[in-house]
């Protein structure tokens, strides 16, 4: 494995859904998301998503370079 | 129960802000922590409930009225002027320190005031210090930035004003819970809402705050936003076109955030972000909510404070503060990188600090209320502040590529004691709330942050967030300085054609009719260039607070007669 970062992150990831499966489950589901693992999958993709999303907004339609009277 | 007004805690406050033009700097020094430290004595010795006030003009003036709402900001408010001043004792000028302790005594002044014409005059007090501590910053763009930031906040102060004066036009003189259903409420709600930088009215935080000297931004980032999340709170608890305006604020400015190249900018609209929570809470009304927007203004005070007192100490050693020219600077800055991490893992809630136990509350609490969508924005909007405030931004200064950054100038160790008594309070807060934070909440509401759930939560959700960003932390690399546009683009070039072509029809009307109208409107250009010209001086700078002083004196009475 190259990206040895990358694949301890992950190695933790599953580690942390399993904890809050086994020991630590939500004592009220109160919506659907409300599974085991529900925070780590925000934090993955809607972190890809978001990244993905203002990178691309900001290069097409709010980044400019900077002037002088900035 | 009615005190006398010479133990209102904002006093100290005008004593020092009046002694400072004329003392030296040590003396300057010594009342800029006198001031919050009398200050706090004050407010610790108040009995709830304790008023204070006169009647002039017909009018009762409640300058004090406290209860817990109340106290749990001016407590904030106070210790955190006390640790801001500690941080900016090395900035000598007259000027700074005045409107620095002006700023911290106007923002205890909203809080423990009774009646809206007293609200208003502190409300008036906070704009006036704010646009002087931006024009002190002698930043490039300081001095536009400072005028567009007053023409926003005169704007909400008019609305603001009108609402007031309709409210006591009905016989509604005293500050509490707003009817929804009249106009005047709703004006009053525009100007809170503009100091709160509630979007579309949000940019000239953005723009103003970054643009001051390192010690103003400290101080800026504490008061005008919290204080109006407090107003918010006191006079619009419940009101449910607040919880989509908040939940929209934190999303929007947690995109902008990650956009941001400036790193005083990424965290101003952190400010906003987080400020969102608040708005959010309030908008809720339950007793958790309301309990979750003050915890987490009371949180937010200090590890944001830690959060810009760690920026600016990158900016003071390197001189540098756009992501794009800083990087490799973790072994020279080790101890601000250090503190700065523990502000940052305090805005994201992460376990035993300040924002894992007031964050979670508001969460909790549009959970309760079967709001879900609401839940899982915010849970977005957590994602997000850990991604850049946690991760980009300590990444890209202190660890990413070497844009040539060098610490050539120590961190002077006032600045290292104010950082580290912030970053303790948010660790004593964090691990300790039962007995600090959350004994002085407000409202009636038990909340347990200390489940293993929400450690775990939280846990899962930060190393998510550092999979992703360690996925994609190129993508997030700045190669050349940029700027994003906000809707303050709208407005900022046809706002400086208006301005410039105002004064320069002014000048050629006042030419062709010559005589008195060329001494009188081309003169008065002229004065005013030439003001903009020496402003950088402290004599010059001093005499506009007294004018801007004077000005306010006179509109106040003003108001009293209309009132």
């Amino acid at each position: 494995m190259k990206d040895r970062v990358a694949v301890s992150l992950a190695v933790l990831l599953v580690l942390l859904v399993a904890v809050e499966a086994v020991f630590a489950p939500r004592e009220h589901a109160s919506f659907a998301w409300h599974v085991p693992g529900f925070a780590a999958l925000i934090g993955l993709f809607a972190s890809i998503i978001v990244v993905q999303l203002s990178k691309t907004v900001g290069k097409k339609l709010l980044q400019r370079p900077e002037r002088d009277d900035d | 129960m009615t005190t006398s007004l010479l133990l209102h805690p904002v006093l100290p406050f005008v004593i020092a802000a009046a002694i400072a033009p004329w003392s030296g700097v040590a003396v300057r020094r010594i009342v800029s922590l006198a001031a919050p430290l009398a200050a706090l004595a004050l407010l610790l010795g108040l009995p709830m409930e304790a008023t204070g006030g006169f009647t002039a003009l017909g009018h009762d003036f409640v300058l004090l009225h406290l209860d817990g709402l109340a106290r749990v900001y001016a407590l904030a408010f106070i210790i955190y002027a006390l640790f801001a001043g500690i941080y900016a004792w090395t900035d000598e000028g007259a000027g700074p320190k005045i409107a620095s302790l002006g700023l911290s005594g106007a923002g205890v002044g909203v809080v423990l005031s009774g009646d809206l014409i007293s609200l208003f005059f502190f409300w008036e007090w906070l704009t006036v210090c704010s646009l002087f501590l931006i024009w002190f910053g002698n930043t490039p763009g300081s001095w536009a930035a400072g005028f567009r930031y007053l023409i926003f906040h005169l704007a909400g102060a008019v609305v603001m004003l009108m609402g007031i004066l309709l409210q006591m036009a009905d016989g509604i003189t005293m500050f509490g819970p707003m009817d929804p259903a009249r106009a005047a409420s709703w004006m009053i709600l525009a100007g809170m809402v503009t100091n709160a930088a509630v979007p579309p009215l949000h940019a000239w935080l953005s723009d103003a705050y970054p643009r001051s000297s390192i010690f103003g931004t400290v101080f800026l980032a504490a008061f005008t936003t919290k204080s109006a999340v407090y107003a918010l709170t006191r006079g619009f608890a419940g009101l449910e076109v607040l919880i989509y305006a908040g939940t929209i604020m934190s999303l929007f400015a947690v995109t902008y955030a990650i956009m941001e190249n400036n790193i005083r900018r990424l965290l101003s609209y952190h400010i906003i972000s987080q400020v969102g929570f608040m708005v959010t809470g309030v908008g809720l009304g339950t007793a958790l909510s309301l309990n979750g927007a003050s915890a987490h203004a009371f949180s937010h005070i200090f590890y944001k404070g830690l959060l810009m007192m760690s920026a600016g100490a990158v900016i003071w050693a390197t001189g540098r503060e756009r992501l794009s020219d800083l990087g490799q600077l973790a072994r020279p800055m080790r101890w601000t990188l250090v503190l700065m991490m523990i502000g940052a893992f305090a805005i994201s809630g992460v376990p035993l600090l300040n924002g894992f136990v007031s964050k979670s509350m508001t969460i909790s609490a549009a959970t309760y209320e079967g709001r879900g969508p609401i839940e899982f924005a915010l849970f977005v909007v957590s994602m997000g502040t850990f991604l850049s405030v946690a991760l980009k931004l300590p990444w890209f200064t202190f660890f990413g590529p070497d844009n040539g950054a060098r610490a050539t100038r120590p961190v002077p160790t006032s600045m290292y004691i104010g950082m580290g008594l912030c970053a303790l309070l948010c660790f004593i807060t964090g691990v300790a709330p039962g007995v600090t934070l959350y004994a002085i909440l407000p409202f009636d509401a038990t909340y347990q942050p200390f489940t293993a759930h929400h450690f775990v939560e939280m846990l899962q959700l930060t190393t998510g967030t550092a999979l992703g960003f360690w996925l994609l932390r190129v993508k997030l690399g700045v190669t050349q300085p940029t700027v994003t546009l906000d809707t303050d683009s709208l407005y900022r070039r046809p706002l400086a054609a208006a301005v410039n072509g105002a004064g320069a029809g002014a000048i050629g009307f006042g030419t062709r009719v010559r005589g008195f109208n060329t001494a009188l409107i081309g003169g008065g250009w002229g004065g005013l260039m030439e003001y903009r010209a020496r402003f950088t001086s402290t004599p010059v700078a001093l005499q506009s607070l007294v004018i801007v002083g004077v000005v306010a004196l006179v509109g106040y009475l003003v108001i009293l007669f209309a009132g």
